[in-house]
């Protein structure tokens, strides 16, 4: 199993599922009761300009409207078209990916190529939002594995932290797979990469990585004990 | 069918899943080609190339002497999509004599998931002479026992010299009746006995001689009652003098074969077809010196000892024209070969005098293989010429080997559409070491062809799909052809020469369909919820390694071993009944190699099914990032997993979330909103995005949530805790869940109880 934002963005296609069986009768999520929705409807594109089919799509409130429940997508058709429905209302920002195609998840500021160029709209209660353009950038994958230095064994329960070296503030931090390994689709832009875990010296990859697009850039890390430990 | 987004979603699930699992179970594949020759004079040329996509892969030849006696040579990494040719003279190892001046056969030995990943030929030629031989690797065909190879025998004057090759690619000894008929059938016989992995070589001129057969064609059967799936054949005519060289195809009779499985066209018609049969007047871009008029001929075989009928019919091609027309009806007596001058059909009625190209199609009342044909197109002299095979063979993907360009040699391919119904073509070509492709598409009507010749591309700088062009000193490299109509099936069929100006020689070369592999279920184990439902599908791998969702293919034949722990309806879904452990399968066609074709064969996918209520959580991932939408504030994803008792998947269920109480937002930017109803999680899993919102205040500030549970919602009852994560403390600078900050390792698992352990109990 390959980690992180790809397992992630996995599972999120499938509690999209969720968002899509709505429509198809099944019980729809409860809502704090001041939350009010619209809806927004519009196409994803990649860098040419052609219709982006199968990509994950969602909003990002940016007045307000946090959550605590489950994330909800929709997945672009065929002609790239979209309808996100129960969008809390005010300003959002639509995000999109399709990781298995290289394209980065733009709901993670450290994963968007550019934060001023995402999509913005006003929702209102009730109405529907058109026209809507997600445009999305292949990116690369970075991928690799993190190991005990001296038995070679996984080390499942580290944590990785990927931030931008233009801003170090945009970060992804998780954990990789129980099998050690980990996979992060990409924009190209430089990453500093650090490795912690407990019982271990952090880690941290020399100088910054950067991935080409449409590309793939492998790390093996071997965190080595801390103290003594490494000695037995 | 399962909905495409489930399919992609399971298939992503799965690749993580198999790409560990290949990694240690890859079976050893093998490949052979059934002669090499170092003799005086000859010389041999292994061809090879990867289909995968994807990844490199390591051919290790192994020369075998006509005895068996097998000796390695360099093993070779070919990279994706790449072909590279090995010239035997200079890779037999220093301190090997035995493998010099002497012929044998050829092993291929690879870590593939798939026999088909490599495509494998020889060429085999004579030195400064225009005599050349493209002959194809094939696998060894398990459970395959009494068949035979069929062939015709050609000798078109009494200076020709021929070879026929008697392979034993296996490990068991084969007990071999061969004979040779005449052209009305009269058989001569005699038994030969090939050894484990011997390579025995006949002259069928000397057999004729021997047997008191006349004429100058006919027919040959080999046939056994044990191993015919390691037995392959080669015949070959060639004269030195006047430069003239053949191969004569021989095809593989199962007399277990049956109609629907070799008929993608779905016609219900054994249907044999040649693609490219050079005609009287030889297309100017074969460079064959001016005056060069061919004798374009076919014989056509009865296999077996009762009357069979056939029909032909042409498409042709001239240098501005195309069209269609009838050839005649064939009665064929028990073992008749009856040739067919088509230099003599050239009379304007039947085909024109000045058409360049036809293709033959043959239809016949007969099972597979019990009429079989060759075509053979040469001038007078027989030393200009060009050869085309026959082929029942349609798919929906070709693997195509090398082709050549330069100022000696040039490349003519052809595809054609041999359905019933209009499909559009691909054709990829790769070059540069197999990093580059060049892309072309054409849409066909039945019966139509798409034509490329590799040098006018190249010298017309001809763009292709995306606006490409090759570039101008390419000389080499490999291609594949593509049915857009048909992904699954496919009625292409496909044709390739190569021509030599120096000699004015002309070579075919064939492609390998683009096999299945076998299918496995998407989802194995599959875990059921307790009255809930989960999807299941199936999939296979192409040769280059892809994917292919194939659930329409078996839809409507799936079954559960136990009913009462779990049924499942035609399209696969699965019901829980009861709790506990039963099996599922199902049965459909798929495109499987079988020796030297591919054909639709019945196959069968099965797996494990576990219905079990969901207990607990199990956490996939656990992640903390800045946001896109104001991004100095962080959101948590955390994706959960409902399992079993025993950690297993539950499938597709229902589940909420509830609260011990909620505090105000000291961000003062508006509710959250929540999961506190019911709602799907397909195959089980959700992730809970906790996340405040922008922060317009300043400072930290968020919401505290106590007691945060997630319950699944039975399809009859109430709902039951299954996860109690604890407190929730989601600000803008940190999320809190029970009184984690850090992060959840992948693998830890949350009870009802609120217990947090890693591994799970």
């Amino acid at each position: 199993m390959k980690r992180v934002r790809s397992l992630a963005l996995l599972v999120l296609a499938l509690t999209a599922l969720t968002m899509i069986a709505h429509s198809s009768g099944l019980p729809t999520q409860n809502t704090g009761k001041s939350v009010t929705f619209g809806i927004v409807q519009g196409r994803v594109i990649d860098e040419r300009g052609d219709p982006l089919p199968d990509a994950k799509v969602y909003a990002e409130p940016v007045e307000g409207n946090g959550s605590t429940g489950k994330l909800r997508f929709a997945i672009s058709k065929q002609d790239g078209g979209f309808t996100l429905d129960e969008v809390a209302t005010g300003i959002n920002v639509i995000c999109g990916s399709k990781e298995e195609a290289l394209f980065p998840d733009t709901g993670a500021a450290a994963f968007a190529l550019n934060l001023n160029a995402l999509p913005r709209v006003r929702v209102q209660e009730g109405r529907v939002t058109p026209d809507v353009t997600v445009q999305l950038t292949k990116g690369g994958k970075l991928t690799g594995s993190i190991s005990d230095s001296f038995n070679g064994q996984p080390v499942a329960a580290s944590r990785i932290r990927l931030s931008r070296i233009d801003d170090p503030r945009l970060f992804v931090a998780t954990g990789p797979d129980e099998a050690g390994h980990f996979e992060f689709v990409v924009p190209s832009k430089p990453f500093r990469l650090q490795v912690t875990a407990a019982g271990y010296r952090s880690y941290e990859h020399a100088g910054p990585l950067l991935v080409e697009a449409a590309s793939t850039k492998e790390i093996t890390v071997q965190l080595q004990r801390s103290g003594n430990s490494n000695t037995n | 069918m399962l909905p495409l987004f489930l399919r992609s979603k399971s298939n992503f699930l799965w690749r993580a899943r198999y790409a560990a699992f290949k990694q240690i179970s890859d079976p050893d594949q093998q490949q052979f080609l059934p002669y090499w020759t170092t003799e005086t004079g000859w010389a041999t040329e292994l061809q090879l190339r990867n289909n995968l996509a994807g990844h490199s892969l390591v051919v290790t030849p192994y020369l075998r002497t006509s005895e068996g006696t097998e000796i390695a040579l360099a093993a070779v990494t070919l990279r994706p999509h790449e072909v590279q040719s090995i010239d035997l003279d200079t890779a037999i190892p220093a301190g090997e004599p035995q493998l010099v001046g002497t012929y044998g056969s050829v092993v291929l030995r690879y870590h593939s998931n798939s026999l088909r990943n490599l495509y494998a030929a020889s060429m085999l030629r004579t030195v400064g002479h225009p005599i050349a031989f493209h002959v194809d690797a094939t696998g060894e065909i398990q459970n395959y026992e009494a068949a035979s190879r069929e062939g015709i025998w050609w000798l078109p004057n009494d200076y020709t010299g021929d070879y026929l090759i008697l392979n034993n690619q296996g490990v068991n000894a084969i007990q071999l009746d061969l004979s040779l008929f005449d052209s009305v059938g009269r058989a001569y016989a005699q038994k030969v006995s090939l050894e484990a992995r011997q390579t025995t070589r006949l002259s069928v001129r000397k057999l004729v001689q021997q047997g008191g057969l006349t004429g100058s064609y006919g027919g040959i059967k080999i046939s056994t009652n044990a191993h015919a799936g390691s037995l392959d054949s080669l015949h070959f005519l060639f004269d030195q003098k006047a430069g003239f060289s053949a191969l004569l195809k021989m095809f593989d009779h199962d007399p277990n074969a049956t109609i629907e499985q070799r008929d993608n066209a779905k016609t219900a018609t054994w249907t044999l077809r040649a693609p490219m049969l050079a005609l009287t007047n030889p297309d100017p871009v074969m460079a064959f010196p001016e005056g060069t008029t061919l004798q374009p001929q076919l014989f056509v075989r009865n296999t077996t000892g009762k009357p069979q009928s056939a029909s032909l019919r042409f498409n042709w091609k001239g240098d501005t024209t195309t069209g269609k027309s009838q050839g005649p009806s064939l009665q064929l007596r028990p073992y008749e070969t009856r040739r067919v001058d088509v230099a003599a059909l050239q009379d304007g009625a039947i085909l024109p005098k000045d058409a360049h190209w036809t293709s033959v199609t043959i239809t016949t009342n007969s099972l597979p293989d019990e009429v079989m044909a060759i075509a053979a197109s040469y001038d007078a002299t027989l030393q200009h010429g060009a050869q085309t095979p026959f082929s029942d063979q349609l798919s929906f993907a070709w693997e195509g080997g090398m082709w050549e360009y330069d100022a000696h040699h040039n490349s003519l391919m052809t595809v054609g559409n041999g359905g019933t119904k209009p499909t559009r073509a691909a054709l990829t070509l790769f070059y540069n070491q197999g990093t580059e492709r060049y892309d072309l598409e054409q849409s066909l009507q039945p019966d139509e062809q798409m034509w490329i010749d590799i040098g006018k591309l190249i010298r017309e700088h001809v763009p292709d799909q995306n606006g490409k062009v090759l570039p101008a000193d390419l000389s080499s490299g490999s291609y594949e052809f593509r049915d857009l109509g048909d992904p699954f099936g496919g009625t292409l069929f496909e044709g390739k020469v190569i021509y030599e100006k120096t000699y004015g020689h002309v070579t075919y070369g064939c492609m390998i369909c683009c096999d299945d592999s076998a299918p496995w279920l998407i989802s194995d184990p599959l875990g059921i919820p307790l009255l809930g439902s989960s999807p299941n599908g199936v999939q296979t791998e192409d040769c280059n390694a892809n994917i292919l969702d194939v659930s329409s293919r078996f839809y409507g034949n799936w079954a559960t071993a136990n009913p009462a722990i779990a049924t499942v309806a035609s399209n696969g879904t699965h019901t829980g009944v009861a709790v506990g452990s039963t099996t599922s399968g199902t049965l459909g066609l798929l495109m499987i190699q079988h020796g030297r074709i591919c054909y639709n064969t019945q196959e069968h996918a099965g797996g494990n099914d576990n219905v079990n209520p969901p207990d607990h959580l199990k956490i996939l991932n656990d992640a903390l990032e800045a946001i896109s939408s104001c991004p100095f504030t962080v959101r948590r994803l955390i994706t959960y997993q409902e399992v079993s008792a025993n950690n297993a998947p539950v499938g597709t269920v229902q589940s909420k979330e509830q609260f011990g109480s909620k505090s105000a937002n000291t961000c003062n930017n508006g509710d959250l909103t929540t999961s506190e109803t019911c709602s799907a999680d397909t195959n089980g899993v959700f992730t809970d995005l906790l996340f405040i919102g922008c922060n317009s205040v300043g400072g930290s500030c968020g919401v505290t949530f106590t007691h945060q549970q997630w319950m699944w919602c039975p399809p009859n009852g109430a709902a039951v805790v299954i996860a109690t994560p604890g407190d929730l403390i989601i600000h803008d600078n940190d999320v809190s869940v029970g009184g984690n900050t850090a992060g959840f390792a992948t693998g830890t698992c949350i009870y009802a109880s609120g217990l947090v352990v890693n591994p799970c109990i």
